[in-house]
């Protein structure tokens, strides 16, 4: 599978969909974090069993 | 400074500091960013709690990098410059709790508090030559420190001396309802085996990290110190293999932080995003971009990792290892700064959540600290505690102190 890329268009939309308030010179940026953390993604490797659950975040209190 | 009545408590006027994005109440709290400088707590962290119960004495607050994280890029433009390191003031202390590891040794605090996702306990303590313990996750109360990463946060004592760590880690310890990760065990007595030495123990010595990149020569040499030390007193060192090389558990983390991260802070990105150094805006531009399969994704994996990685611990009474894999770096070379804070084993067991110590193993040629790791079982820090403290009385590293 080729590395994501993310083109300056795309961060620009993605920004203004999220609510993002970032200067137009800092779009290359956002597109180049967004290929980075989407190829991190695709690197981990999946859990070879759909009963791996998540490690717990939150426990439930007794009380 | 408040006044002190009433019986002798266990830290009865020890002065310390705190890392500064533990709330304090009064007390500007701003994590070293011009976005939180009007932040203003109105009640302290649970930890500092504990430490106004047991007499110590809060000096001030300490230097971070911004927001409590980082990765040691070199920016100069956060609020603050860089707190530097005692032992050479042109070069970095390792972070993020910077300041609390230059102050620890400088002397200008008995004891600081720091807090650690993927090493900003450890490597600090490591580029200053400090004990500094990032306790079993859930041991600690987080209420009232600033999150960064709320599956992977775990706040802990920053000393000189395996016993003043001992003693801090006793009054910090335990389950507070405000912090959902707390586990409701009782605390055991961090100080009563203390100098209980280890014959007899059995302590797994992780020789080979699997990596491509190097652990220098002097931190091995350390490493070997200690290895040698612990068996002439009894112990049975035996070498043994991670799962899997650390750096494999520090890439989870750029999904597991950075989403939570980007999560925690995403109102004061959207506000006040501007007033924030690149770094942290970088990072949080990143977080913010990250899928939700991937996040659960990396949640699930973390689980096969701590799993696996607790089928090693589990077996011994310990796990030493390396923790810095070189000495701190100049700042003249942000590469060399950023170099110091990746090339390390820290992350794994923020992964794993095991404790894990930076232990004081000497000094290199040049004069800068070096030093090891020390992994115990889960909630088990009183035995962590008690091999570095039989190491550090066999050999006069605590004696020496910086020239400021």
């Amino acid at each position: 599978m080729s590395d994501p890329t993310f083109t300056e268009a795309e961060a620009t939309a993605f920004a203004t969909r999220y609510g993002l308030n970032l200067p137009a010179d800092q779009m290359a940026t956002l597109a180049g974090k967004m290929a980075e953390i989407a190829k991190a993604g695709l690197a981990i490797p999946r859990p070879s069993t759909k009963f791996v659950m998540p490690a717990p975040v939150f426990r439930v209190n007794n009380g | 400074m408040k006044a002190m009545t009433g019986p002798v408590r266990p830290l009865h006027g020890i002065p310390y500091g705190a890392k500064d994005n533990f709330f304090t109440k009064g007390l500007r709290t701003c994590a070293n960013s011009r976005a939180l400088m009007d932040h203003v707590p109105d009640y302290d962290a649970a930890i500092v709690e504990k430490l106004d119960e047991a007499g110590a004495i809060l000096l001030g607050k300490l230097n971070t990098w911004e927001y409590g994280t980082g990765q040691g890029l070199v920016y100069h433009d956060a609020a603050y410059e860089h707190a530097r390191n005692p032992w050479k003031d042109d070069y970095c202390t390792g972070g993020s709790s910077t300041g609390s590891g230059a102050s620890v040794a400088a002397g200008t605090a008995m004891f600081a508090l720091g807090a650690d996702t993927g090493g900003s306990i450890r490597s600090p303590a490591a580029g200053c030559g400090l004990q500094g313990l990032k306790p079993t996750y859930g041991l600690i109360s987080r209420h009232g420190i600033l999150p960064n990463c709320w599956s992977l946060d775990t706040p802990g004592p920053m000393t000189w001396s395996i016993e003043d760590n001992a003693n801090v880690l006793q009054a910090i310890a335990g389950y507070d309802a405000r912090d959902a990760a707390t586990v409701a065990l009782p605390v055991p007595d961090y100080t009563r085996g203390l100098e209980a030495g280890v014959r007899g123990l059995t302590i797994g010595y992780v020789r080979a990290i699997g990596e491509a990149i190097a652990v220098d020569e002097a931190v091995t040499e350390g490493l070997e110190d200690v290895v040698a030390e612990l068996k002439l007193q009894g112990a049975t060192v035996v070498d043994v293999s991670l799962p899997l090389p650390p750096s494999r558990y520090r890439e989870l983390t750029t999904l597991i932080s950075g989403t939570e991260r980007a999560t925690v802070h995403e109102v004061d990105f959207v506000e006040r995003g501007h007033l924030m150094g690149r770094e942290l805006r970088e990072a949080l531009m990143m977080g913010a971009a990250a899928r939700a399969v991937d996040y659960v994704t990396a949640q699930r994996r973390r689980r096969e990792l701590a799993v696996s990685m607790d089928a090693l611990v589990s077996r011994y009474d310990a796990i030493l290892l390396p923790c810095a894999y070189r000495t701190a770096t100049p700042f003249s070379d942000p590469a060399l700064v950023k170099d110091f804070q990746g090339r390390s084993a820290t992350t794994a067991f923020n992964i794993s959540g095991h404790p894990a110590l930076a232990m004081r193993t000497g000094f290199d040629a040049d004069g800068l600290p070096i030093g090891a790791q020390l992994v115990g079982r889960y909630f088990d820090e009183a035995m962590v505690l008690r091999i570095a403290r039989a190491y550090e009385r066999s050999r006069d590293w605590h004696s020496r102190r910086p020239v400021l």
